[in-house]
Formats: structure tokens, C-alpha cells, sequence
């Protein structure tokens, strides 16, 4: 990672408000970051996770303040960086009929135009991303046929596919197993490494120090705190934002990368 | 490719459409009476080939931007709209194609405006939207039936034409519709890219910079106006933008791209066949299109919808 990108954050948000109609979501948030980097985003449900991916995604309009993201900004309507990031909902929608490899090259080809055929390089690109991901074998199966953790890991390594410089993934580890939640936090770190900006909202809060870099907290459309994981996992911090008292157990966390 | 060998099913239908019919096998070489019932047999397959496409093309389009299956311009009410469109026209006194096209697409797109609005505001989803659609479509066939009454014994085959059929196609007409259902058709086709995108959910396709509220109105207009161009050809045709895009899907898989070709060359294939199958389950050739296509897309429906549950 060079220096320069370090220093240079490739998403700012300054005083950013977002809003469904009246209900606002997001107050004033203030935040940076950086390409290289894990960013999770933890917080109670409706906390304005998703609302915040979906506004960087360029599929919620910004209300207030601005939003920057890969040297594109707004501060009204919405920011336009669709060719350059990557977003893999919390609950996958797709068309039943598409198969796990459709499914991975829709996403790798983008909205293309109809007489764009994938190049070898795209269907080599989309196998390799299916095999790394370990779901080579379901390349042919379609969605409505797919588990649900199955499907995730389909939308995972179809988001991963198209190698943008923002990936936003919305609780990539849920409905995982212990294997695929090892599989999937090795392929978020390695987007970091070639030096994307992952940003993850996350409830599985045991794992946090195993892949991220930096944890927002929101609560109530605020942040509460942003820093890296060690200064977020504390017991008061998390107990006021979540509203519920933690004890410390012993957690069997799975490896970083499957064994085989 | 396993689907590609669907596409055959077109040429083979139409030719039998050509070749048979209840005056028999006639030598396409014929002069006379002959030649002149083998140029009426072409306008026909030609008819309901177009019909078909039109119909496919519409129906693999409300498929994809409401991602669900049972989506369809008869079953949204798309068709009646358009045929309360034609029936209006005659009835104000028009007789012109144009004219007949242009009321059929006015009629066609309201209805499809009038069902969009509606489940908006209600702010359904998908599945009831097409609930929504099944209401209009029974209320719009009922306006048409009792205007049809008013209208009926003035205008010849009138009423053979609000059940279906290619019987009474001229080839002005389709001259004047052709280019209307061709319009739609590969509009949508355009929009195959985007529709893929939007396949993979709202979200996503927002997120790759597609307006997803764009591209249902473009979509949306496009379906209108190729079912509309079919509707004023051949009247409300049922079950032929259901079915096809189904046994697309099970033909080529799910991607739009691949299934929309084979949908338009199935819907054609299967207008055409129902047309000659009309010819001999009455012998005048007036069964209403519709029951045919009903007749052999209901079982197919439901195996599919039997396989797809498995």
C-alpha cells in the first residue's frame, strides 16, 4: 500500500444526513475511508447500516451534507460510482431461475450492453472468483435451489468478481458456517490486500478482530465511535449502543482460510 | 445449447400452418383457388407468428422487471386495455390500421399505467401486483364484452376477434402493426443488459448504475406497445406471454439474454400452432385463440410449475 492512498481516503462523508421521505436515517455522520482497509459497521438493527451501504451504492439519495466516494461527490441526489464498487445485499433477491455462474457473471459484466459477450477472460475471472470462494460445484444450480447460506456465498464471490475499488457487503457472515465464515473472512482480507476498500456491516461481533481493520458503531442514525476493533470491543461502549449488558465467554472463533 | 433445437419448432409449425388446413394438403405451387388459399394460410401463420413474438417479447419483459413468473400482458390486463382501445375507436367510428393501432396502444399502455399506479399507491409487491392486474383484466374484458354487445352484428368477425384469432388478419394491418410489435420487441432487447442487472434485485441493479424506476417504465411502455400491435392485429391472445418465457427459461436457463431469443421464437411457434390446431377443432376456423393456446398451455404450466417446485 503506498503512502499516498493512505493518506488520501477514497470514501469521506461530512455532516451526512439520509432519509426515507420524513424518517430520518442518518444524522451528521462524519467519517473516512481508506483504500486497503476493512471497515465494519456494527449497531442494533435500524441503526442505518444498511441505509448508509445502499447511499454509497448509489441507490439512496444523499439529504443533507456530502458524500464522496472514488473521487466522485455529491451533496444532493445521488453519487454515481456504479462501474467502480461492488454491493452484496444482506438478503439476496434474485430471480429464482438464474444460476449460481449467471448469477456471478450478471454481476461480473455489470448492465452491459445485449450484444456484449463475456470474454474468456470475464468467464476465467467469474471460475476462478466461484472456486476460491469453494461453490465451484453449484455453478450450474439455480438460485431457488441454493441454501441460504449457499446463496451468500454465491452473491459474495459474485460481488468480488467484478474487482471493484469499494466492495460493500451487508452481513457477508450470516447464515455461514464455520467453514464458509473462515472462507469469506480470508477473501474479505484479501480484497484489502490488493487494495479495495471493504466496508462490512456486521452482527457477528466475536469475529470483528479476526478480519476488520476499523469498526463504525451506529446507534439512532449516529455514530457512536470509530476506531480500530481493540478500542470498540468494550463492554460500556457496545452495552450503550446495543442497550443490553455483555460478560466476556469463551468464543470458538474458525481460522482465517479454511484448513483444506 | 440443448434450447437451440427449440427454434425449429417455428419453421415446422408454420409450414404445416401453410400446407394444411380443412381444405387439405395444397400444392404451394398451385394456381387458382389453391394459390389463393395458400396466400391466405401465409397471412395467417404470418399473422400469428407476429402475434407470438409480440406476445413472448411483452411477456419476457413483465417477467423480468417484476421477477415473477406469472407475470403477463393478459393476466396484467395489458390486453383487454388495448382491445377496450380498438373497440373504442370502432365504436367513435375509426376504421382506419393506424388509427385502430394507435387506440389499441393508448388502450393497452392506460391499463398498464392504471395497474402500476394502483399497486404503487397501495405499495404492493410483485406478486399482488399481478392480483391487481387480474382484477383490472376481468373488469376491462367486461367494459369490452358490453360494448362488444352494442357493437357486435355491425362489424363482421367482431366478435371472433375479442377471443382471439388471425382469421379475419389483413395484410394492411399487419404492415401498419408489424413495426409496432418489431418496436417493442427489440426495445426490450436493448434493455436485456439492464434487465439482467435488475434480475440480481433492486439494490444491486441500483448499485451498477442502473435507475431501476427508468428502466420499468421504458420496459413497461415497450410490452404495451408490442402487445397492443398484436391486440389489434389478432385480439386479447392468453396464456402465449405466459408460457413462452417459461419454457424459454427451461430451454436456455435463467439469463435474459439467452432466454428472450428463444421465448419470441417459442411464442411465435406456439401463436402459429393454436392457430392451425383452430382450424380443425371447428371447422370454420373461428375457435377462439385464446382457448387453444389455454388449452395446450394450461397442462404445460402446470408441469412446469410442478418441475420447478421439485
Amino acid at each position: 500500500m503506498s503512502l499516498n492512498r493512505r493518506w488520501n481516503p477514497i470514501l469521506v462523508a461530512r455532516s451526512l444526513d439520509l432519509a426515507y421521505g420524513s424518517r430520518k436515517v442518518i444524522e451528521h455522520l462524519d467519517l473516512e475511508a481508506y483504500s486497503g482497509e476493512v471497515l465494519a459497521i456494527v449497531g442494533p438493527n435500524g441503526a442505518g447500516k444498511t441505509t448508509l451501504m445502499r447511499a454509497i451504492s448509489g441507490s439512496v439519495e444523499v439529504g443533507g451534507g456530502e458524500l464522496a466516494c472514488c473521487g466522485r461527490s455529491v451533496s444532493g441526489g445521488r453519487l454515481d460510482v456504479g462501474d467502480l464498487i461492488s454491493y452484496a445485499p444482506a438478503y439476496p433477491d434474485v430471480d429464482p431461475w438464474l444460476s449460481a455462474m449467471d448469477i456471478v457473471m450478471s454481476y461480473r459484466m455489470g448492465p452491459r450492453r445485449p450484444w456484449a459477450s463475456p470474454s474468456p477472460g470475464d468467464v476465467a475471472a467469474a471460475r476462478a472468483t466461484m472456486d476460491r470462494m469453494g461453490i465451484a460445484a453449484l455453478g450450474r444450480r439455480r438460485a431457488a435451489e441454493l441454501s441460504d447460506g449457499e446463496r451468500k456465498m454465491v452473491m459474495l464471490a459474485a460481488a468480488l468478481s467484478r474487482r471493484p475499488e469499494v466492495l460493500l457487503l451487508d452481513e457477508p457472515l450470516a447464515n455461514l458456517d464455520l467453514r464458509n465464515q473462515s472462507i469469506a473472512m480470508a477473501a474479505i482480507r484479501a480484497e484489502a490486500g490488493r487494495g479495495a476498500l471493504v466496508i462490512a456491516a456486521s452482527h457477528e461481533l466475536h469475529l470483528l478482530g479476526l478480519y476488520a481493520d476499523r469498526v463504525l458503531v451506529l446507534a439512532g442514525g449516529r455514530a457512536v465511535a470509530v476506531g480500530p476493533v481493540d478500542s470498540i470491543l468494550r463492554e460500556d461502549l457496545l452495552e450503550s449502543a446495543y442497550g443490553v449488558s455483555l460478560r466476556a465467554e469463551r468464543a470458538l472463533v474458525p481460522s482465517l482460510g479454511p484448513d483444506r | 445449447m440443448k434450447g437451440g433445437v427449440l427454434h425449429l419448432l417455428l419453421p415446422l409449425f408454420f409450414a404445416l400452418s401453410v400446407f394444411l388446413g380443412p381444405y387439405g394438403f395444397i400444392d404451394p405451387f398451385s394456381h387458382g383457388l389453391g394459390a389463393f388459399v395458400i396466400e391466405l394460410r401465409l397471412l395467417r401463420a404470418l399473422a400469428a407468428s407476429l402475434v407470438g413474438v409480440a406476445l413472448a417479447a411483452s411477456g419476457s419483459g413483465l417477467q423480468a422487471l417484476l421477477r415473477n413468473p406469472l407475470a403477463d400482458p393478459y393476466i396484467l390486463g395489458v390486453s383487454s386495455g388495448a382491445a377496450l382501445g380498438v373497440l373504442a375507436a370502432i365504436a367513435a367510428g375509426m376504421i382506419w390500421p393506424l388509427e385502430i393501432s394507435l387506440a389499441a396502444l393508448l388502450g393497452g399502455l392506460a391499463a398498464l399505467a392504471l395497474v402500476m399506479a394502483v399497486s404503487s399507491a397501495l405499495g404492493l409487491t410483485s406478486i399482488s401486483m399481478v392480483l391487481v392486474g387480474v382484477a383490472a383484466s376481468y373488469a376491462l374484458s367486461s367494459i369490452d364484452m358490453i360494448i362488444m354487445m352494442d357493437l357486435g352484428p355491425a362489424v363482421q368477425g367482431s366478435l371472433a376477434w375479442l377471443f382471439g384469432t388471425v382469421a379475419y388478419a389483413l395484410w394492411n394491418e399487419l404492415a401498419y402493426a408489424a413495426p409496432l410489435m418489431a418496436a417493442g420487441a427489440i426495445w426490450i432487447f436493448l434493455r436485456a443488459g439492464h434487465l439482467e442487472s435488475l434480475m440480481l434485485g433492486d439494490d444491486v441493479a441500483e448499485s451498477m448504475g442502473v435507475r431501476t424506476r427508468r428502466l420499468r417504465i421504458e420496459v413497461a411502455v415497450a410490452s404495451a406497445l408490442s402487445t397492443s400491435a398484436a391486440v389489434a392485429v389478432a385480439g386479447p391472445v392468453g396464456f402465449v406471454g405466459l408460457v413462452a418465457p417459461w419454457l424459454a427459461r427451461l430451454g436456455s436457463g435463467g439469463a435474459f439474454r439467452r432466454t428472450y431469443p428463444l421465448s419470441l421464437s417459442l411464442g411465435a411457434a406456439l401463436t402459429v400452432a393454436a392457430d392451425l390446431a383452430s382450424r380443425f377443432v371447428e371447422p370454420g376456423g373461428m375457435a377462439p385463440l385464446t382457448s387453444i393456446t389455454a388449452l395446450m398451455g394450461a397442462p404445460v404450466l402446470i408441469y412446469l410449475l410442478g418441475r420447478w417446485r421439485r
